[in-house]
């Protein structure tokens, strides 16, 4: 368990902000007490100081988790997120996308979102934008990438996919074994 | 000269030096012919150096001629060089010229060229053969796939075999030739025509998947629904379901009835008489549930209703469906009003009251709101106690028939004559469980019904049979069948039953039975009839629609009343059988002319006999009727038969031991056998005690086998007396409450008359019960409500005391098993005694327990005897423990010990041997001081890591930040920050802010910033200032009141309170004019202050002034909070819009805040005029007050607005000056008196006009200042603020308009 380096930082940031743009600033400097990322087993943590003071005490390598994961960084230095940070990511949400109640079992399978199960989405929200999904209820159900611009979006096919798909809640389930 | 042809030779002539030109050639040739075409030509070096020139030239001439050139030239010296001459091939262009002359030449020769060009091709093509053979004329050509020729390739191969012949005919010939047709043919198909589709129509998936969403257009098929059938029978289900959990969870077999109930409720009325039962319970559940769920009534379709109003007829009327069908036969109105739901529900309602109204009479049933229902809600209500055994019941019937269906009406029916008949026994329970055990009878009787109506068609339901009181078997009902479909008259009924009853007499039961049947056929039918007739003779009576029903309530209400009270009868019946028919001829007669005598019809009382007959059928029936069911139930029942009373008897114990659950009405029966012999009922009857019943069934089948001498016939006899008793023991009960009740006399009678044939004074007794209930019907009303709410509680109790039984088995059942382990583990230390008891019946394993327990023990006591062998060892080793060790001694030896200590263990002990080598334990020291060292170093570095770790943090988020800022760029970053920090201004979290008055500080500060916290806390600094000063002034005060007396000290002391009150309150007032609510808060305050401040006058002056001070300043100290808290808190307390104004924005706070201050400031004036005439000292604490106020508001300011720091500042100053001035002014203080003063009322002249003028005067002007700076301070922020707030809004409003049009203009 290490803090991150610059340029892992940078790369993480970079993915981070696609999401909620400037409102990392609300992740690292919080108000409520001190809080960091952690780098362990190429996984991104974020934890408080106090978890960050108990989990130091464990071996690297029992360590299983420790906070929250944010995600991963892939071998070739790329930076994925995970479900577990939606529960950050969805109150600072820049872009949102709201599913109809009939396209939100697809989504939670893992499925792209077209367009016929497009709710709402949040204006202005550029092509490869990082969006975060939820239902019509405003309940986060995970994120993903904006493929279409929402200018494209209006007319565009239902069916063509609007929102790639990231991470869904249904990966709790799905990828049980290796979310940590 | 042969040689004299000419030739035309090309000539190379090689070996020819650089110098040598073409004319010189042709010079020297010219000799030996023509020479033509010379070409020389000079081989050059890289270095531009000649190396070797060559010529070419024809020679035409002779062949000596050019023999003799060749002779002559050759090897000739010519300039130096050798001369070398060769023939030389053509000229390629000369050749080449040749060649076209040639052609030509053969072109001529040829007159088609073209066809000559072409004719390989044509030749090739034309030359079909099989494809693969070999093109005539050319090698390595075949004749491919369409006639063409191929060329055979060799191909090499890089390995092994060097060339490979490619035959592309065998490979190649996919290649198609297009002829010229074709190809102008090809073109003509569009490209659209290339693709095509199947004609179906799409799926719904690949519509989808087109895009095309079908229309929602569910909304409005709902709307049709509610009108509609589909939808009637949800909603009577989920009456029936509501109904169900009204009636406390009634058991699932209802719920599965409703399933079967919806297939049937589509059923058209014709067919309704075969669920009956169902039906009636459905519709008083629809009933019941009316207030609750009146909709679906109102919801169900006309046809529905009709089955409803049926259905609710028959559940009403209970037996007769029939009859309800006739009724609403000839009450089409019903139909057509009943369009409208309510109506219908009226309608429905309206039959059930009359019926409520006749059952009154005869039963008292009662009306309410639900009034008809609540009888059979009570039903409901008494079957639930005894869920449990009609359960058990039912898992015997469920053995016994086929299909639930059928019988869980009955079963219900029973179980809640069962209840009640308990119910009855223990409580004495009301006239109601007798009615609506009546009630339930005919129910029972519907449920019979159908057997006789549809027997054929369903042998199912010719099995209910369980129920001992309505048990109808198949037989029975077969033979009832037949009978049924004779149409009889009353009379002819009468007879049958007669008949019957005749049968009974002779006491043969088998053969009685088919008769009775008939009679209960007919009595149906004759049911039905009645029905008719009354339907008939209603409308004269009473209006149509109602009266028809009532009639008909009339009559059926009748007959099952009549039912009743031949149950009763039936039971004195069975004890004695010959005095049953007179008896049933006498109240048949009597009962005749009661019926008479009220304005029923004959025939009402006929039936009143045939029910009465058709209820002893039924008993009798099902006193036999018990014994198959019991074959089949219970082998140990049918055992009865065969093997004879003892075998019954314990039989019957063995029941009672297996259960109460199991066969649930053998309890009830054991005290009803008993009643019906021993005719003691109440002992038997209020004893619930199973066991006592038991014994009481036993004795009664010891008699019955004592007196038994009689055939088998007759033991049968007994034996379904033995049975019915169960039946009657309900009844027997029902009566019996009804007797201790002495609710109507003819219950009692009746009892009476089952006891001791009175029959006469039941007939009368009936008559006045009749009457009796039409003069009372509120009254019972109210008693069978009271009654229910007794049902309900003894009911609730029942549960309980089953419960507890069910505990307290369980428990039993624990406490076994908790001794039977004791006796596996717990057996060594307890005498064998106990083991021999728990395990008496295999001695020798217990022996053998007992034995190895021993040896347990034995070997248990080892480790015992070690623990005593050691004890001895200690105390061998006191000795040793107090012997002075000399490792242990000095210092060093301390060390020692405390290491054996800190080591603890006994065996490990430190000798001699670890107190030498001092060096050794110098070097220990060393070490341990360094380890103590280590350690502290350690912990330091922990600590500092600690606190790095905070620091490093820091470090990291920095670092982080400035990522973030690369990452998203600085700007943004900035102008997010800063927006954050406004908005952390802005939100704060109202749930966390709590108002405490006691800490005024603490909740300006939680509520500002740190900025603001000074600031905030400054006014306070500046009152204690006061206060000081105050003090200060109390002194100089002392000294002017020590010349004045005691009492005017007093007085003093006690004005200036109320002053100061006064003048609280007038500012309170003013204030109040914007936040009233609030001020009366803080008015209710200062009273409280004031009789603080009035019970210190008895102290000293100074003193008590200081606290007056203080008392104020806490008191303002309030007000400042609340004035913050007023402000933090939108002034929710005050006037609503201005909370919402304050809601809306800050600014609009500061304006109200702004208010505040010049409602103080124009009050201000006025209470200084006031205060003129209190005095010096009082005007002292005045003004302070007034500066303290001013403070309030200065703080006030504070808080509403960021800016007002400087200002509030200035006002502290301010504050200063005017106390300064204040107290120079008292100093100065001389008597004056103003009129206008005087004129301001409320004068306490103590002090002199002049000297109240001269403090006027030089307080005036300061206070005027003050507040006028802080009113234009005030309106200038204020100013400021609205336009910057503009500002702001305009910007954002057009930056929105921009962003608008911005869109709109993309859109485009």
């Amino acid at each position: 368990m290490r803090p991150l380096t610059e340029e892992e930082t940078n790369t993480f940031f970079e993915k981070l902000s696609k999401y909620i743009g400037e409102n990392i600033k609300l992740l690292i400097d919080r108000q409520d007490g001190s809080y960091c990322f952690r780098l362990h087993k190429d996984r991104v943590y974020y934890m408080s100081e106090e978890q960050l003071k108990i989990g130091s005490s464990a071996a690297g390598e029992s360590l299983l988790s420790i906070g929250s994961c944010f995600g991963k960084f892939t071998k070739s230095g790329k930076f994925h997120l995970h479900v577990t940070a939606l529960d950050y990511l969805a109150p600072y949400a820049k872009h949102k996308v709201w599913l109809k109640p009939s396209a939100e079992q697809q989504f939670l399978y893992g499925h792209h979102i077209m367009k016929s199960g497009l709710g709402r989405l949040t204006e202005d929200t550029e092509q490869y934008q990082g969006v975060i999904v939820y239902n019509m209820n405003d309940l986060p159900l995970g994120f993903g990438v904006a493929a279409k611009s929402t200018q494209a979006c209006r007319n565009c096919d239902p069916m063509t996919i609007v929102v790639f798909h990231q991470a869904d809640t249904g990966q709790y389930i799905r990828d049980e074994d290796t979310l940590t | 000269m042969s040689n004299s042809e000419i030739l035309s030779k090309r000539l190379y002539i090689g070996g020819l030096s650089e110098n040598v030109s073409e004319s010189e050639l042709l010079e020297r040739f010219s000799r030996f012919g023509k020479v033509s075409n010379v070409s020389l030509k000079t081989r050059v070096d890289d270095n531009g150096e000649p190396l070797k020139s060559f010529a070419h030239l024809n020679l035409q001439g002779d062949e000596a001629s050019i023999k003799k050139c060749f002779n002559t030239y050759q090897n000739s010296k010519w300039k130096g060089s050798v001369m070398k001459l060769q023939y030389a091939k053509e000229s390629v262009l000369e050749r080449l010229q040749k060649e076209r002359e040639e052609e030509t030449s053969a072109n001529v020769k040829v007159p088609k060229p073209e066809s000559e060009k072409s004719s390989s091709a044509e030749i090739l093509i034309t030359a079909k053969g099989v494809p693969g053979t070999p093109v005539p004329g050319k090698k390595d050509w075949v004749v491919g796939k369409y006639g063409r020729a191929v060329p055979v390739m060799k191909l090499k191969k890089s390995y092994k075999i060097p060339m490979v012949k490619h035959d592309p005919s065998k490979y190649c010939h996919t290649a198609k030739v297009f002829k010229d047709e074709e190809q102008d043919s090809a073109p003509e198909n569009s490209c659209n025509k290339l693709t095509w589709e199947i004609n179906k129509p799409d799926s719904e998936i690949t519509k989808k998947r087109k895009g095309e969403y079908p229309e929602i257009s569910k909304p409005l098929k709902k709307k049709i629904a509610v009108g509609s059938l589909n939808r009637s029978e949800p909603s009577e289900e989920s009456s029936l379901l509501t109904f169900s959990d009204n009636l406390y969870n009634k058991r699932k077999a209802f719920l599965s009835l409703q399933g079967d109930q919806d297939d049937l409720e589509v059923v058209k009325i014709g067919t309704v008489p075969k669920r009956p039962g169902i039906s009636s319970l459905a519709d008083t559940s629809n009933k019941f549930d009316s207030d609750i769920e009146s909709e679906p009534e109102s919801v169900h379709p006309s046809v529905l209703r009709q089955q409803n109003s049926v259905t609710g007829s028959s559940g009403t009327f209970k037996a007769f469906k029939r009859p309800s069908e006739n009724g609403l036969k000839p009450s089409p109105q019903n139909h057509t009003r009943g369009m409208e739901p309510e109506n219908s529900s009226k309608e429905v309602s309206k039959p059930l009251s009359n019926t409520q109204s006749e059952r009154n009479q005869s039963f008292s049933y009662n009306s309410a709101g639900i009034p008809e229902f609540k009888g059979l809600s009570m039903l409901a209500g008494l079957a639930q106690p005894f869920t449990s055994s009609a359960i058990s019941g039912n898992k015997g019937v469920d053995k016994f028939s086929s299909t639930k269906q059928a019988q869980m009406p009955i079963s219900e029916a029973t179980n809640s004559k069962i209840s009640k008949a308990v119910l009855s026994n223990d409580h004495r329970v009301m006239k109601n469980i007798g009615h609506s055990n009546s009630s339930l009878t005919p129910s029972v009787r519907e449920n019979a019904e159908p057997h006789t109506v549809s027997f054929a068609e369903s042998s199912i339901i010719a099995n209910p049979v369980q129920d001992v009181t309505i048990a109808t078997p198949a037989p029975f009902s077969t033979s009832r069948e037949d009978n049924s479909f004779k149409t009889s008259t009353p009379n002819a009924s009468t007879e049958i039953v007669n008949q019957g009853t005749a049968h009974m007499a002779d006491e043969s039961k088998s053969f009685r039975l088919v008769p009775e049947f008939k009679g209960l056929g007919m009595i149906s039918d004759y049911n039905v009839d009645n029905e008719k007739d009354s339907v008939l003779k209603s409308p004269r009576k009473l209006e149509p629609d109602t009266a028809i029903k009532e009639t008909s309530l009339l009559n059926k209400s009748s007959p099952s009343f009549h039912a009743k009270l031949n149950l009763h009868q039936e039971d004195s019946h069975t004890l004695s059988d010959t005095r049953l028919n007179l008896k049933l001829r006498e109240s048949s007669k009597k009962r005749k002319r009661g019926h008479d005598s009220s304005s029923d019809s004959d025939s009402s009382a006929g039936t009143a006999e045939i029910v009465v007959r058709y209820k002893e059928e039924k008993l009798s029936g099902t006193a036999q009727l018990s014994k198959p069911e019991y074959l089949v139930k219970q082998s140990k029942i049918t055992s009865i038969p065969s093997a004879g009373d003892v075998s019954v008897d314990s039989n019957l114990m063995s029941e009672f031991v297996s259960g109460f659950d199991e066969f649930g009405q053998c309890p009830i029966v054991a005290p009803a056998n008993k009643v019906s012999e021993d005719d003691s009922y109440d002992s038997d009857l209020d004893s619930n005690d199973f066991a006592l019943v038991a014994k009481k069934l036993r004795q009664k089948a010891m008699r019955s086998e004592q007196g038994g001498s009689e055939k088998l016939n007759s033991r049968d006899k007994k034996r379904k007396d033995s049975l019915t008793p169960k039946e009657t023991l309900s009844l027997t009960r029902d009566t019996k409450g009804l007797d201790k009740q002495g609710m109507s006399d003819l219950q009692s009678k009746l009892v009476k008359i089952a006891g001791t044939e009175r029959e006469s004074e039941g007939g009368s007794g009936h008559m006045k019960q009749e009457k009796g209930g039409n003069l009372s019907d509120k009254e019972k009303h109210r008693a069978a409500n009271e009654k229910r709410l007794e049902a309900v509680k003894q009911q609730a109790k029942q549960r309980r005391q089953q419960q507890q039984l069910m505990q307290q088995a369980l428990r039993n059942v624990d406490s076994v098993e908790s001794n039977k382990k004791r006796i596996v583990f717990d057996s060594s230390d307890d005498d064998s005694g106990t083991e021999d008891q728990n395990v008496k019946h295999n001695s020798k394993d217990t022996m053998h327990l007992i034995a190895e327990k021993k040896a347990h023990k034995q070997e248990n006591t080892g480790p015992a005897l070690f623990d005593s062998s050691d004890d001895e060892s200690d105390e061998d080793d006191y000795d040793e423990m107090f012997k002075s060790k000399p490792q242990f001694e000095g210092k060093r030896g301390e060390k020692l010990l405390k290491l054996e200590n800190r080591i603890g263990d006994k065996r490990f002990k430190l000798d001699a041997k670890f107190a030498d080598t001092d060096s050794e334990e110098e070097e220990d020291d060393d070490k341990d001081e360094e380890a103590a060292k280590l350690e502290d170093a350690s912990r330091n570095a922990m600590d500092i890591a600690d606190s790095d770790l905070s620091s490093k943090l820091k470090e990291e988020k920095n670092s982080n930040l400035k990522v973030l800022e690369d990452v998203v760029g600085k700007s943004t970053l900035d102008r997010f920050s800063e927006k954050l920090s406004r908005n952390t201004k802005k939100i704060i979290d109202m749930n966390s802010v709590r108002f405490d008055p006691t800490k005024v500080s603490v909740s300006s500060t939680k509520l500002t910033d740190s900025k603001k916290r000074e600031t905030a806390i400054d006014p306070k600094t500046g009152s204690k200032q006061q206060l000081r000063e105050a003090s200060d002034s109390t002194n100089l005060k002392k000294e002017k009141k020590a010349r004045k007396k005691e009492f005017a000290k007093v007085d003093d002391v006690a004005k200036p309170s109320k002053v100061n009150s006064d003048e609280d309150a007038n500012n309170d007032q003013a204030e109040s004019k914007d936040h009233s609510t609030k001020k009366k808060g803080k008015e209710s305050l200062s009273k409280k202050d004031e009789p603080d401040s009035k019970s210190k006058t008895n102290v000293e002056l100074s003193s008590s002034l200081l606290d007056m001070f203080k008392a104020k300043a806490e008191h303002k100290g309030d007000k400042d909070a609340t004035f913050s808290f007023s402000q933090q808190f939108g002034e929710a307390d005050s006037d609503e819009d201005d909370v919402n104004e304050n809601e809306e924005g800050s600014g609009n706070r500061l304006f109200k805040c702004e208010k505040d201050k010049t409602v103080i400031g124009r009050t201000e004036p006025k209470s200084d005029s006031e205060e003129d005439d209190t005095g010096e000292k009082k005007r002292n604490e005045a003004s302070k007050i007034m500066e303290e106020e001013r403070a309030a508001v200065v703080t006030t300011e504070v808080m509403s607005s960021s800016e007002s720091d400087l200002s509030s500042d200035e006002g502290e100053e301010d504050m200063n000056i005017s106390k300064k001035s204040i107290s120079s002014s008292t100093d100065k203080a001389k008597s004056r008196i103003d009129d206008d003063l005087q004129d301001a009322g409320r004068v306490d002249i103590r002090f002199t006009k002049e000297q109240w003028l001269e403090q006027w005067d030089a307080l005036r002007q300061n206070i005027i200042k003050i507040y006028k700076k802080k009113h234009k301070d005030a309106l200038k922020k204020k100013r400021i603020h609205g336009e910057t707030k503009r500002k702001k809004e305009f910007l954002k409003n057009s930056r929105k308009s921009s962003k608008k049009q911005c869109g709109a203009f993309k859109k485009r």
